[in-house]
């Protein structure tokens, strides 16, 4: 049995966690390539219009891997924290897939109720049927994924730099470095540093959410909300940078959330899409730069209750 | 303390019939235009979808009446709706209005408590007796359903009146007639009454006009404004249209959904194509397809706003559906942007492709 | 007998004379430059020489101009692009099984099995890709239009070309021509863009099968039906008259209208020498405030239009369905 596991959306995140339990219960697994320009191409060809790049290329990693296994996984993420979501095109995820994509093998589409573990094996014991009927087996693959993937660090925290941006987005905004261009290479050769949100305190994070009128109920906008927050009333970045996917439901919402949360502080929104020129975004990524050292110049100049440099807003 | 609230549909109608009831000052935002929409987008965040743009302006104009307070119905997502309260007072704040805003959410995610306390808020405003203001829901709840029932009278029965355009007149005078009414019981008295004149509307039954489903995403299939009011362009063409998506059917699901019980023919029928709730009413939408099909329907227009996460997925999946049932659906999708002109090209070319496709079958070629 | 057909688009207004047979008898391309009733007017100077107003049996108008058009002349039929060119192209070949059209600002797909239409499509944000972009790229590439299609053809490694917003793919041809890239190259690699992106985007998810007819205006461009040939693996034809389908198509269906009700509305070529004077007012009846125009034909009031309720619009033919 060979397992087609798709190199999009939260697959970074949590990877070791499928590809363990696989692995554990005997399959054979393959992931699809890094995404590069046939992958979007198939994804564009595929998925319908109105979708954001992200589930396009989606779509692109399953077509890729259509021939080359006898199922796929499609994770229906539903909830990874109580009472909050993703995204309404996660949950309907498969349905999108399936029947855009013709000709697929079979596909692994349980929903995921990642709230704690005893949910979450749930799924364990639909998908792992699949594979094998032995109970312990799958019992034993789930402990061993879960506890691959809590030993799992993804993050970045850069400290060799003077000058840190902090890198918001969804997660495969930030890790697809095809679908970003590269950022994290492109800042770190400008000399600037990189914080992720993987890198504040979950109590910090909530205690920020704490003070919103409504409990954002999507996990991306509190984790990325909370991050910013922290991040810029603890100081730990001279600038933000957010990766967001045209047309993005969530997006909209939280960056005006964030934009009323951190004022006038350096705040730069890229948004991506299969259209996206790299050209201009290399001419954004450089003037934000050059915006934050000046800034950084003239604030080292006056004193400390001198006020702040004004700049520019959002999107650029 | 003066109310207001957002427009959708007849909605205004009920409000005003409760606080009408309630003795409570309130304000009705001049019904939507162009007028509303371009202060909306003004001021809105561009991504985000067009019921918010077109709320926003309905708050300022309504600001401009002497409104202070906003009555707004929350939602725990997943999708934008549930956010836009927090969104809506920051903007409305930076805009120098200072608007007291009433959400009132699901008490799953509040506390029962929390909800009781914010219904204070408004009820306490009213001097009557529990027993009377109870009576005013009820009210506004009649109002609500007969609204309801007449335009579903009058979008199906277009199809078959003698004199062209009749049902589309009776329904604007309803609602004329309803706004100018000063209390709960002489609204309620005369939806009545025009309920039975739509059963005086001369009918040719031997006609077999198009008839269509309504469906898509709740705020742009019930408020005209926002679909280009695409149900009166139906009722000028002598086609009959169907929709399911009411705000008495929001009422009623959201009273029944602890209950699971809520709208159990949809879930029904949305089964084979998508079995499990994801958000908005994609769900809704993909089960009145199937049902529409199964009714005999000769075809669907699906209507959302752009970039509408819920309805994106359904939009992924009625092609699919489309084609397993042989059964004609388009999408419109809608925002600021639309020209009227290609849009009703879409709508003519349509209802074009439907009566070509009757008469094909009839005529067994 | 013959029968007239009025196409009034956003860039050109064709008019078309079709006989008995459904022979073309005179064809008639005249910008369309924002004036609609002017451009009509000039046409039937033209036609008037050779035709009497009984002559005429049945006149029918589409293209985004229709109505005005309609209510001008006194039109039979009022019909939407799609229909009218799905019937005149149907009229030509049975066979037909999708039909491809871009015009001055919009595109089009239109699908048809046995005789008729099953699905169609129409862009719906942006205009890259139509005649209006192509008109302008050639122009800002200093190309004739009629030979852009020749240039294409002569490319021999197409650039590759964001092509969704007409913007950012001009943009992105700028950039390209800054980089160096042979100009035959660009075109060539245009036409492509336009093409992928018209078949993602409006095609998407519609079963392409031949016969394929490619209409409108833009099927004058060689290159951009090759990259249609290439990218579909079979033949695409180019009608005769494909730059006059919709008014081909609304001739027909006036002509079929006629047949039932017995009689032509046709108001004759006469209006040549009428005075039109639009005066536009805004309605203060509700608060769309919805803008009219009022056309008046020598001073006497022949229509309305821009009204959403219908009030003003009284003396609109009715628009019935098929």
């Amino acid at each position: 049995m060979k397992i087609g596991i798709p190199k999009g959306l939260l697959y970074y995140k949590y990877h070791p966690f499928f590809m363990t339990f696989f692995t554990e219960l005997g399959a054979e697994t393959i992931v699809s390539e890094d995404t590069n320009k046939s992958i979007l191409d198939l994804g564009v060809k595929h998925c319908v219009d109105e979708a954001c790049m992200p589930v396009k290329v989606f779509h692109g990693h399953v077509a890729s891997l259509r021939d080359k296994c006898d199922a796929i996984l499609i994770p229906r993420i539903m909830q990874i924290r109580k009472r909050e979501y993703i995204c309404p095109k996660f949950c309907g995820l498969p349905e999108m897939v399936v029947y855009n994509i013709p000709d697929l093998p079979a596909v692994i589409s349980e929903p995921i109720y990642a709230t704690d573990d005893k949910r979450l094996y749930e799924w364990a014991k639909e998908a792992g049927r699949l594979v094998t009927r032995d109970r312990n087996t799958i019992r034993r693959a789930f402990e061993k994924a879960v506890s691959v993937q809590n030993e799992y660090d993804i993050g970045i925290n850069t400290l060799s730099y003077e000058m840190k941006v902090a890198l918001a987005g969804h997660p495969y905004n930030i890790y697809d470095s095809y679908s970003n261009m590269n950022i994290v290479r492109k800042l770190n050769a400008l000399g600037i540093g990189i914080i992720t949100e993987e890198f504040v305190d979950e109590e910090e994070v909530d205690s920020e959410v704490g003070k919103l009128f409504k409990r954002p109920f999507w996990t991306f906008a509190r984790n990325t909300y909370g991050f910013l927050a922290t991040a810029y009333e603890k100081k730990l970045c001279d600038g933000v940078i957010y990766i967001s996917s045209f047309a993005c439901g969530i997006d909209s919402v939280l960056i005006e959330l964030v934009k009323e949360r951190i004022g006038d502080f350096p705040f730069m929104v890229l948004k991506i899409d299969e259209h996206t020129g790299e050209a201009g975004v290399n001419t954004r990524i450089e003037a934000f730069v050059d915006m934050l050292e000046r800034r950084k110049t003239y604030e080292d100049n006056v004193p400390s209750y001198g006020q702040c440099v004004p700049c520019s807003q959002g999107s650029f | 303390m003066k109310i207001t609230f957002p427009h959708m549909g007849n909605v205004y109608l009920a409000v005003k019939a409760l606080f009408d009831g309630l003795g409570i000052e309130y304000v009705i935002p001049p019904k939507n235009s162009k007028k509303t929409l371009e202060i909306g987008s003004l001021h809105s965040p561009e991504e985000i979808c067009l019921p918010y743009k077109i709320m926003i302006g309905n708050y300022v104009q309504a600001a401009e009446m002497g409104a202070d307070t906003v009555l707004l119905t929350g939602s725990c997502g997943p999708c934008r709706f549930g956010e836009y309260c927090e969104m809506q007072m920051n903007l409305l704040n930076k805009l120098g209005h200072d608007f007291k805003f009433i959400v009132i959410d699901a008490p799953g995610d509040i506390g029962v408590s929390e909800l009781f306390n914010r219904i204070a808020e408004i009820s306490t405003k009213s001097r009557m007796s529990k027993h009377k203001k109870l009576q005013c829901v009820k009210y506004a709840l009649d109002v609500i359903n007969l609204t309801d029932k007449l335009d579903a009278k009058a979008h199906w029965l277009a199809g078959y009146e003698r004199k062209r355009e009749e049902c589309k007149k009776l329904l604007h005078a309803s609602k004329r007639d309803a706004a100018r009414c000063s209390n709960p019981k002489e609204m309620i008295k005369l939806l009545k009454d025009y309920e039975k004149k739509f059963d005086n509307v001369e009918l040719d039954l031997d006609k077999d006009p198009v008839k269509i489903a309504i469906i898509g995403e709740i705020y742009t299939v019930i408020e005209p404004f926002s679909n280009l009011y695409i149900e009166d362009k139906l009722m000028s063409y002598g086609v009959s249209t169907r929709r399911e998506l009411t705000p008495s059917w929001w009422v009623k699901n959201m009273v029944m959904s602890p209950t699971r019980l809520n709208s159990l023919d949809l879930k029904r029928h949305s089964k084979e194509y998508l079995r499990l709730e994801i958000g908005g009413h994609a769900r809704e939408c993909i089960g009145e397809a199937v049902k529409a099909y199964e009714d005999g329907l000769d075809g669907a227009i699906q209507i959302f706003p752009m970039g509408c996460m819920p309805e994106i997925v359904s939009k992924a999946i009625l092609p699919r559906i489309s084609k397993d049932k042989n059964f004609p659906i388009m999408t419109l999708v809608v925002d600021e942007m639309t020209g009227e002109a290609g849009y009703v090209t879409r709508i003519e070319a349509f209802l074009d492709l439907l009566e070509r496709r009757k008469e094909h079958v009839l005529s067994g070629s | 007998m013959y029968y007239l057909g009025v196409d009034v688009g956003s860039v050109s207004t064709d008019l078309i004379v079709l006989d008995e047979r459904l022979n073309v008898k005179d064809k008639i391309y005249l910008r369309t430059r924002g004036r609609p009733i002017q451009v009509i007017q000039e046409g039937f100077k033209l036609l008037r020489e050779k035709y009497m107003d009984e002559e005429i049996h049945a006149c029918g108008t589409t293209g985004s101009g229709r109505s005005i058009a309609a209510t001008l002349i006194g039109a039979d039929v009022v019909k939407n692009e799609i229909t009218a060119h799905s019937t005149a192209a149907l009229e030509m070949d049975r066979d037909v099984q999708t039909i491809i059209e871009i015009g001055g600002q919009d595109s089009k797909i239109i699908v048809l099995r046995d005789g008729i239409v099953v699905d169609f499509a129409m862009n719906t944000v942006c205009a890259a890709g139509t005649g209006s972009f192509l008109d302008r790229q050639a122009e800002r590439l200093d190309i004739p239009i009629e030979e852009f299609g020749d240039y294409a053809l002569k490319a021999t490694t197409p650039v590759r070309i964001a092509g969704r917003c007409a913007v950012f793919a001009e943009s992105d041809m700028i950039h390209k021509q800054q980089l160096g890239y042979y100009e035959a190259d660009i075109i060539g690699g245009l036409c492509e863009a336009l093409v992928r992106n018209y078949l993602n985007n409006i095609g998407k998810g519609k079963e392409i099968l031949p016969k394929v007819f490619f209409q409108g205006g833009v099927a004058a461009n060689k290159g951009i039906k090759k990259a249609f040939e290439d990218a579909l693996g079979f033949e695409v034809i180019v009608p005769d008259y494909y730059d006059m389908m919709g008014a081909i198509g609304a001739a027909i269906i006036a002509r079929n209208a006629v047949r039932k009700t017995g009689r032509t509305n046709f108001k004759g070529f006469g209006l040549a020498d009428s005075t039109f004077v639009s005066k536009s007012f805004e309605c203060a009846g509700c608060p769309n405030c919805c803008e009219v125009v009022r056309i008046y034909e020598n001073e006497k009031a022949i229509g309305c239009f821009g009204d959403r309720c219908g009030k003003w619009n009284t003396s609109l033919p009715a628009q019935t369905i098929a």
